[in-house]
C-alpha cells in the first residue's frame, strides 16, 4: 500500500470519526467493506491477499479504530474456517460474515444506549461535548421514548462536530443551551453530569477521545460533576496509549508578522481515574485501578 | 466624421478595459455609455431603445428560476448520486460527471452548473489521490460545449436567439449534432492523452474501501440540507413547464423572455421564497453589463460602423457561402478564446445580419456558425468563458493551482476538435441546403 493510499485512508477515518464518532465510523466502515468486496474484481488467490492487505491497512490507521480492528480480526478467523472454493462463494461467505459483525456491533451499541438512558434523570443538566453517536442516541431516546425532562449544555467546538449534535437535539426537541467550550466554568454550578464517548480504552487506563475532551473531563472531575463514559466493549484495546497511533501534525501558521509552528493532535487521552462511571453493553463496569486491565480483555 | 470616430474610439477603449480587466467590466461598459450620452452621440431615448429587453427578461427569469431551484438541494443530490454510480472508477468519474455537466449546462447557466459540480468532483478526486486538475478543466470545457446546445445554455445563444428570433427548438435541432460530436471527441482526447491516470481500481480492495468511505463523507457533506419534497416538486414542475413553453414557442407565440420571467414570478409565489434573498443571487452586474454593451454596440450600428465592417471585412472575403460560414465560425472561435464572448456576440449579430442581407445563406447557417464559434471558442483559454474562470477559482480555493498554460494545453486541442467538427457539420449542412 502506497503512502498516499495510507494517508487517504487515515484522513477518511479521522474525518468520519470527528463528525460521526467511532461507533458510527465502525458501522460505515463495515458497510463500505461489504460494498467493496462486491465490487472487487480479482481471482480466488488474490482475494485472500487483498483482504490481508486491507486488514493490515486498518491496523495501522491513525488513530486506531479499535472496534473495527477487533471485528476484522474475528472476520478473518471466520474466513479461515470457510470451506468455499469458488471466488463467488468466498465473496458471499465474507459478506455474510460481515453482516453478522454489523449486527453484533449494533446489538452492543443498542444495549449500551439502553444502560445510558437509565442514567438520565428528570431535572438533569447534562454537559455534552463530543459527537458520540451513543451519547446522541441516549439523549434522543431518553427524551422521545422515556419522556425524561432534562437539559443539555452543548459545548461549542469545531462547528462541523457541534452542528451534528445540535441537529440531533433540535430534531428531538431536547432543551439545550450552547456555550463556548472555554466558558464551561461559568456553568459548573448548574450542570450535574457529563456524558461522553470514546474511540477506545487502553489497558493503561486511558480513554482515547475527541480533541478538547481531556480538559472538560478534568474540570468536571475537579468540580465533582459526575463523569459518565459510554463505550461499547469492542472498543477496549489490546495495546497501550502509545500504540494507538494518535495522529499528530505540525502546521505553519501566520498571524500578522508572526510565523509559528502549530503542533496538533487528532485526539485527546483521558485518564480513567477522572471518570466516575463507565457503561458498556453489559452495564456499569468496575473502574477501580488495577481492574480495568482485566476488563479490557473481558470480551 | 466625429460621429463615426468617437463611437469607435469609445468602443475600443471599453473593449481594452474589459479584455485586460483594467477596470470592472460593468463600470467599463456603463462608463462607455455615459461618455456616448455626454458627447451627444445619441440621446437617452435612443440609448434605451437599443437595449434588447427580450434578452434581459430571459436572463433575469432564468437566474431567478435557477436561484430558487438551487436552494432545493436537487442538484447536489444528483451530483452525489452520480458520484456513487462511478464507484470510484476514474474513467467513470470523468464520463458521468461530463455527461451531467453537459446536460445541466444546456438548461442552466454554465457558471451555476460549475458551482454545483466542481466542488464534488474535487472532493472525490482529491479524496482518491487523483490529480483533480484534468477533471476540473474537463468539466469547464464540457460545460461550455453543453451550453451551446440550447437557446438558454449560454449567454451568446440567448443574445442570438432573442435578437434574431430563433426558437428553442431551432437551437436544439441545429446544434445538437456538433455539440455531441465535439463533446464526445473532446472527452476521448482528454482520456487518450492521460489514459494512465484513468486506470480502474476494481482490483484493489483498499482503494475500493477508501472510495466507499469517501462516498459516505461526500454524502454527509453535500447532502446535509434536508430536501423539502414539496418545494422540490414545485421547482421541478415549474422548470419542466418553462422548458415545455420554450419548446412550444411556435404554437403559443410566447417569447422565451416572457416565458422565463413569468415562470420566475409564479415560482416566487408558489414556493413562497424570500424575494430579497433570491434577488441577491441574481447577477445584476451581468445584466447591467449587457445593458451597457447593447447601447455601445447599438451606437456603432446606429452610425454605420458595423455595416462598414460587414462590407469591408466579411463580404470582401467573397460571396461564397462556404467561405463565409467558415470565416464566421473560425473568426468567432479564435476571438472568443481571448476576448469575452458576450460582447463579441453582441458585435457580430448586426454584422451577420448585414452579411445575410448581402449574401443570403440558407437555414440560418451563419447564425449557427456564430453560436458554435463563440461558445466553443470560449474553451480556448482560461479567460475565454466565465465557466473557465469560475472553475479555476474554485480549484484555487481547494489549493489546486491551474495555470493559464495548464488550461490551454487541454483547452486548445479540445477547441480545435470542436471547431473542426463544427466546420464539417456546417459544410455538410450547407451543401445539403443549397
Amino acid at each position: 500500500m502506497s503512502d498516499t493510499d495510507k494517508a487517504i485512508l487515515n484522513r477518511l477515518f479521522r474525518d468520519h470519526g470527528d463528525i460521526l464518532g467511532a461507533s458510527k465510523t465502525t458501522l460505515i466502515s463495515l458497510q463500505a467493506l461489504i460494498a467493496s468486496i462486491e465490487l472487487l474484481k480479482s481471482d480466488k488467490d488474490s482475494f485472500r491477499e487483498e483482504i490481508t492487505k486491507l486488514q493490515r491497512a486498518v491496523m495501522e490507521t491513525e488513530p486506531k479504530i479499535v472496534p473495527l480492528m477487533h471485528l476484522l480480526e474475528e472476520w478473518q478467523e471466520d474466513l479461515n474456517k470457510s470451506k468455499e472454493t469458488t471466488l463467488a462463494g468466498m465473496k458471499r461467505y465474507a459478506v455474510r460474515s460481515l453482516q453478522g459483525k454489523i449486527q453484533e456491533f449494533k446489538d452492543n451499541v443498542r444495549l449500551t444506549v439502553e444502560h445510558g438512558i437509565d442514567q438520565v434523570k428528570d431535572g438533569d443538566i447534562i454537559i455534552v461535548h463530543s459527537s458520540s453517536s451513543i451519547v446522541k442516541s441516549i439523549l434522543i431516546r431518553a427524551k422521545t421514548v422515556k419522556k425524561k425532562r432534562f437539559e443539555v449544555l452543548v459545548l461549542e467546538q469545531d462547528m462541523r462536530i457541534t452542528k451534528e449534535l445540535l441537529k440531533a437535539l433540535i430534531q428531538a426537541k431536547i432543551e439545550h443551551m450552547v456555550v463556548p467550550e472555554y466558558c464551561l466554568n461559568h456553568h459548573l454550578d448548574r450542570a450535574n453530569k457529563l456524558f461522553f464517548g470514546a474511540v477506545s480504552v487502553t489497558p493503561d487506563r486511558k480513554a482515547i477521545t475527541g480533541v478538547g475532551t481531556s480538559g472538560i473531563v478534568s474540570l468536571c472531575h475537579l468540580y465533582h460533576i459526575k463523569v459518565y463514559l459510554f463505550i461499547n466493549s469492542l472498543k477496549f484495546a489490546h495495546q497501550s496509549l502509545k500504540d494507538q497511533n494518535i495522529h499528530s501534525k505540525t502546521v505553519i501558521k501566520w498571524h500578522n508578522d508572526y510565523e509559528y509552528n502549530l503542533y496538533t493532535h487528532s485526539h485527546d487521552h483521558v485518564s480513567l481515574d477522572h471518570i466516575d462511571y463507565i457503561y458498556t453493553e453489559k452495564g456499569l463496569i468496575n473502574n477501580k485501578r488495577g481492574r480495568a486491565k482485566r476488563r479490557v480483555s473481558f470480551r | 466624421m466625429n460621429e463615426v470616430i468617437l463611437p469607435i474610439a469609445i468602443f475600443v477603449i471599453v473593449y481594452v478595459l474589459i479584455s485586460f480587466e483594467l477596470v470592472n467590466k460593468v463600470v467599463a461598459a456603463l462608463l462607455g455609455v455615459a461618455t456616448i450620452l455626454m458627447l451627444h452621440i445619441i440621446d437617452e431615448h435612443t440609448a434605451m431603445s437599443l437595449v434588447n429587453t427580450e434578452t434581459l427578461m430571459l436572463l433575469l427569469g432564468m437566474m431567478v428560476i435557477v436561484g430558487i431551484l438551487r436552494k432545493s438541494g436537487f442538484f447536489s443530490l444528483i451530483a452525489v448520486k452520480i458520484a456513487e454510480l462511478t464507484n470510484g472508477s476514474p474513467l467513470k468519474i470523468l464520463l458521468f460527471f461530463a455527461i451531467i455537466t453537459g446536460v445541466l449546462s444546456a438548461f442552466l447557466d454554465n457558471v451555476t452548473t460549475i458551482l454545483i459540480i466542481i466542488p464534488i468532483v474535487i472532493e472525490l478526486t482529491i479524496g482518491m489521490g487523483l490529480d483533480p486538475k484534468i477533471y476540473v478543466i474537463a468539466m469547464a470545457l464540457i460545460s461550455n460545449i453543453g451550453g451551446t446546445a440550447t437557446l438558454i445554455g449560454d449567454p451568446p445563444n440567448i443574445l442570438i436567439g432573442s435578437k434574431v428570433g430563433l426558437t428553442f427548438n431551432q437551437f436544439i435541432a441545429n446544434l445538437i449534432i456538433p455539440v455531441i460530436l465535439a463533446g464526445t471527441l473532446g472527452l476521448l482526447y482528454l482520456w487518450f492523452t492521460d489514459r494512465k491516470s484513468f486506470q480502474p481500481i476494481d482490483k484493489d480492495l483498499v482503494k475500493l474501501f477508501s472510495v466507499q468511505l469517501l462516498m459516505e463523507k461526500i454524502k454527509h457533506e453535500f447532502l446535509s440540507i434536508k430536501i423539502d419534497k414539496v418545494f422540490l416538486g414545485k421547482c421541478l414542475g415549474m422548470l419542466i413547464l418553462t422548458i415545455l413553453l420554450f419548446v412550444t414557442q411556435t404554437i403559443t407565440s410566447l417569447s422565451p423572455g416572457v416565458v422565463a420571467l413569468s415562470s420566475a414570478m409564479i415560482l416566487f409565489i408558489i414556493t413562497k421564497s424570500n424575494v430579497e434573498k433570491t434577488l441577491e443571487e441574481v447577477e445584476w452586474s451581468t445584466l447591467l453589463f449587457f445593458v451597457g454593451l447593447f447601447i455601445i454596440v447599438g451606437t456603432l450600428e446606429h452610425v454605420g460602423v458595423l455595416e462598414w465592417i460587414a462590407h469591408n471585412v466579411f463580404i470582401r472575403a467573397g460571396t461564397n457561402p462556404f467561405v463565409l460560414t467558415l470565416l464566421v465560425l473560425w473568426v468567432s472561435g479564435i476571438v472568443s478564446g481571448f476576448l469575452d464572448n458576450i460582447p463579441f456576440a453582441i458585435v457580430m449579430i448586426p454584422i451577420i445580419t448585414i452579411i445575410n442581407q448581402a449574401t443570403p445563406v440558407p437555414n440560418n447557417i451563419l447564425w449557427w456558425a456564430l453560436s458554435l464559434g463563440v461558445c466553443f471558442g470560449g474553451n480556448l483559454t482560461m479567460i475565454g468563458a466565465s465557466a473557465n474562470i469560475v472553475s479555476v477559482g474554485i480549484a484555487k480555493r481547494h489549493g489546486i493551482h491551474i495555470s493559464f498554460l495548464d488550461f490551454m494545453k487541454k483547452g486548445l486541442p479540445v477547441t480545435l476538435i470542436a471547431l473542426i467538427c463544427s466546420s464539417a457539420y456546417l459544410m455538410i449542412y450547407l451543401w445539403v441546403s443549397l
